[in-house]
């Protein structure tokens, strides 16, 4: 079993962040039981995105096909685990970031299924890195976005 | 939807209602409520009410009108509109045939509601009518998106939601407009999605 590198990046960058913009203007979640929702919620979407795209997609398929495949399964399987986790963590802060990290691990999965032969337990960790790092996109794009915008 | 049928699905939704939004989505935008209704003054009108959630936000000691459709989401919110250190009182109305004369508030706030009122520029229309020339319109809301992927998602499953309780795919702010507000102010709060917005009712 392989980690992929993605899955290694320092959590502490996600919280750091979160303080430093905080800082700045409250832009990001700064509260620690709400980073590690959105941490478990990403990476657990992100698994699940995963292992659906590598249930669902055959090896031999178009790489096209596969990554559409994957992205519109591992979409509806991390709102899913979005929904779930909302009434713990929040609404739209976890369902809308768990849906992009369940679309991001299917596509990668899906397509990475496609090139070569992955058994499902790496399938579900390499979603797992991707729906992590699906997470840091959100937060840079929280930064980018929160605020006075009129 | 008809008046009738909006109020039997809030009726239903009052039971599970602070299970499902009571602890983390409520933890979670607590501080920016607190900041929004901090600007309260003068009467005010609290749209949707619901079971009393936003109560514990604001400030105290302030006159607040709440209405809301469902008897039963009033029912529930009873105890914190007890606990109101302030004058509040609540009457179950919808927000489509209100019968507060032209001009009885400052100002108007709503949180989570206008995803959910069927017709949301007929009632927008109807916060203009009571609102006093130069009133304000303070909101909390969450909206559409306008980036890919969030408004693909928000669309794909906004059927789903409507079923349960309200869509999340709506353009508030536009909506705002064409009820004839002057938008004064828009604050994203969570990407572009959950946001803050201040109109102000025109002087004619």
């Amino acid at each position: 079993m392989q980690f992929p590198s993605f899955l290694t990046l320092n959590v502490s960058f996600v919280y750091h962040f979160a303080v430093m913009d905080d800082r700045a203007g409250r832009a990001m979640e700064h509260r620690i039981y709400f980073i590690i929702g959105d941490v478990l919620a990403c990476v657990l979407a992100g698994a699940l995105g995963g292992w659906l795209a590598h249930s669902a997609v055959a090896g031999d398929l178009s790489m096209l096909f596969a990554m559409f495949i994957g992205m519109f399964l591992g979409m509806v399987g991390g709102m899913l685990v979005g929904f779930i986790m909302g009434p713990f963590f929040g609404a739209m802060e976890i369902m809308l970031p768990t849906g992009f990290a369940g679309m991001g691990a299917g596509m990668v999965v899906g397509m990475q299924h496609t090139m070569g032969v992955i058994d499902p337990t790496q399938a579900a960790i390499n979603g797992a890195g991707v729906g992590f790092a699906c997470l840091v996109i959100i937060y840079l794009l929280q930064a980018h976005l929160h605020g006075e915008v009129q | 939807m008809t008046p009738n049928e909006n109020q039997q699905k809030w009726d239903s939704a009052a039971r599970m209602y602070d299970l499902s939004g009571g602890f983390g989505p409520e933890k979670r935008w607590k501080p920016f409520k607190e900041e929004l209704f901090s600007n309260m003054a003068g009467k005010i009108l609290f749209l949707a009410v619901g079971t009393g959630l936003d109560i514990a936000s604001f400030p105290a000691g302030q006159d607040i009108t709440g209405i809301d459709i469902s008897p039963k989401m009033l029912e529930k919110a009873k105890p914190r509109i007890d606990a109101y250190p302030g004058q509040m009182s609540v009457r179950q109305m919808d927000v489509h045939a209100m019968d507060f004369a032209d001009g009885t508030f400052d100002q108007v706030y709503t949180s989570c509601t206008f995803c959910s009122v069927p017709d949301p520029v007929t009632g927008l229309s109807g916060l203009r009518r009571v609102l006093k020339p130069g009133g304000i319109l303070r909101m909390f809301e969450h909206t559409g998106s306008t980036y890919f992927p969030f408004k693909t998602m928000l669309d794909l499953v906004n059927p789903v939601f409507r079923n349960l309780g309200p869509d999340i795919n709506r353009d508030t702010v536009a909506n705002v407009r064409e009820a004839g507000f002057q938008v004064t102010k828009v604050s994203n709060i969570f990407l572009d999605v959950v946001k803050t917005i201040e109109a102000t009712a025109p002087v004619e």
